[in-house]
């Protein structure tokens, strides 16, 4: 039993829409580290939005529409206009521009956001991007390049804060029960209770050695080097060390998500243009998109499976057909359950594909090839956007020690934050 | 749309806890209770909802003893042992909540039992009260 969402349709796009460029910063402490201390929302945002330009084989002049977007600029960044604030920064002055912010799920939006706009008719070439500095934060009073802590206390406060306060945030169970419930459901419907603890630490063991080959990622060590670090005697060891203690019922230390800064953006255009100017541009089919609030329990799951249908319909794809799965897992066990419901992995065998490393990025199902919210690093409402950065070069076969084994056509990306939007694209090479 | 026309839902809600009663928003086309309540019904869509008294039936969906990383330590020095999961009011859709008064110890042998009756508990808060579930045994 579980809440049914019904929704109307989704409807083909009124002209296709591709991503011709993308550009992204490492994921960074930004604060703690010499090299980096200092850098700020504008400059990064700069950064990122240079590179997709160059990527597209653009200049400014050619963008005729930008999109901000950052989850929490109020707490990150002390901003009410973040898009104003990196106005000046990639030569777009005077420009028409916007901000959104869905949390978690922004980066996800940020592509729906810019494909609307296109698609529209309004605008040919729209740039869409996000920054956010969740570990490195803002002074209200102080220029940008001074950063504080953004400790675990003000995190908290912040999760707190996308539950709405006329009922949810008084029921003391949203945040509790939130990262888990749908994967007690699972682990009871399956009866694995005496193998998830084995499930999860293989699956962030095989996250974690795809982030450490990946230079945007912001871990570069694999728990093996990490036990080696500790005088242990292998990764498994250290994963169910004091060092890796649970902070769920199921879920450890490194099945969570780990707070960072980034930025990241991409140029998305009609595609009969993208096509006569780039030989490897990537279709957006659609996205499906669902909304539940946090005190609907298993809201993951329904509002997954809504925003998948919506999709499949659309496309008559399914994730069976996808060579590539994205699952946004700042709750690591997001990246079976998701993919289990999307059908890019068989009903109640997800656990066993992760178990055997089958959805590694080195597996014959791979999910989440760039190391995930756990491993790579979450910049919240930027995360999004680095996972459309890895699909896309994934696609163009870019990606090196991680690039999938077989060619990448179709990849199937679900976005998930935001208290809670989930959505749902599949994207097509054009190559 | 006049002032007048604007009545309290939230407010009212929290004044009736006050006074004992549980509050909902019954759907005029179709029936389905919104609890808490809101404006419109999430069903059928309908733009038009009433006002409407729990009957205080409901069943335990789902329990899990609090976590370790994310529980609210202040409210269990409030109220004591407690479970986390969902609930299912007879006239109403189902939604995460409190179980007061269960062991974390209990969870085993309740999962097995599920859907278990509960009854509604008002708790005082901080200011206002607050609804959650005991075991009906």
């Amino acid at each position: 039993m579980g809440y049914q969402v019904k929704l109307n349709p989704l409807k083909p796009l009124s002209r296709s829409v591709s991503i011709i460029g993308i550009g992204a910063t490492p994921f960074m402490l930004t604060m703690d580290d010499p090299e980096t201390d200092g850098l700020c929302e504008g400059e990064l945002f700069g950064y990122a939005a240079v590179e997709a330009m160059k990527d597209a084989g653009i200049t400014a002049k050619d963008v005729d529409f930008y999109i901000h977007a950052q989850a929490g600029p109020t707490w990150q960044s002390q901003v009410g206009t973040p898009n104003m604030h990196v106005a000046n920064w990639f030569g777009m002055k005077g420009k028409g521009s916007c901000h959104h912010s869905e949390a978690c799920c922004t980066g996800y939006v940020a592509l729906e956001q810019a494909v609307s706009y296109v698609a529209s008719g309004a605008y040919d070439i729209v740039l869409s991007g996000a920054c956010d500095m969740s570990y490195s934060v803002a002074y209200p009073d102080r220029p940008a390049f001074m950063r504080r802590s953004g400790d675990d206390r003000m995190f908290r406060d912040t999760l707190n804060s996308i539950f709405p306060k006329d009922y949810t945030l008084e029921s003391y169970a949203a945040l509790d029960v939130h990262s888990e419930i749908w994967l007690d459901e699972y682990i009871h419907e399956n009866g694995i209770a005496d193998k998830i603890d084995d499930v999860l630490c293989v699956l962030a063991r095989d996250s974690r050695r795809a982030a450490a080959l990946n230079p945007l990622s912001l871990c570069n060590d694999t728990y093996d080097e990490l036990a080696v670090k500790y005088k242990m005697k292998d990764a498994d060891t250290f994963l169910r060390s004091k060092f890796n203690p649970f902070l769920g019922r199921y879920l450890r230390a490194s099945h969570f998500e780990q707070r960072c800064d980034g930025a990241g953006a991409f140029i998305v255009c009609p595609t009969d243009m993208a096509r006569r100017c780039t030989d490897h541009s990537v279709e957006i089919l659609g996205i499906g998109h669902s909304c539940l609030e946090i005190s609907t329990p298993r809201l993951e799951k329904y509002a997954t499976e809504t925003a998948y249908r919506q999709i499949r319909d659309l496309t008559g794809l399914t994730g069976a057909d996808m060579d590539l799965f994205m699952a946004n897992d700042f709750h690591m066990s997001s990246q079976f359950l998701a993919a289990e419901a999307c059908e890019y992995l068989p009903e109640n065998e997800g656990w066993k594909y992760a178990f055997e490393s089958r959805t590694a990025f080195d597996g014959d199902r791979p999910v989440q090839t760039n190391g995930g919210r756990c491993q790579y690093g979450h910049a919240h409402g930027t995360s999004g956007i680095h996972d459309y950065y890895e699909v896309v070069k994934q696609m163009r076969g870019e990606m090196g020690p991680t690039q999938v084994k077989r060619p990448v056509n179709y990849a199937m990306v679900r976005g998930y934050g935001g208290g809670q939007n989930l959505t749902c694209a599949i994207l097509k090479s054009n190559a | 749309m006049e002032k007048k026309d604007i009545k309290h839902i939230v407010k009212t809600f929290y004044n009736a806890l006050e006074e004992g009663k549980i509050l909902g928003r019954k759907c005029t086309k179709c029936g389905h209770v919104e609890f808490p309540p809101y404006l419109a019904c999430n069903i059928c869509g309908n733009l038009d909802t009433e006002w409407h008294e729990m009957s205080g039936k409901a069943v335990a969906m789902q329990i899990m003893a609090p976590s370790f990383g994310f529980s609210d330590k202040s409210f269990r020095d409030r109220v004591g042992d407690y479970c986390v999961g969902s609930v299912k009011p007879e006239e109403s859709g189902e939604l995460v909540t409190c179980f007061i008064g269960v062991s974390p110890g209990r969870v085993d042998e309740l999962r097995g039992k599920i859907p278990f009756p509960v009854r509604p508990i008002i708790i005082q808060e901080d200011g206002y009260k607050m609804v959650f579930w005991e075991l009906d045994e």
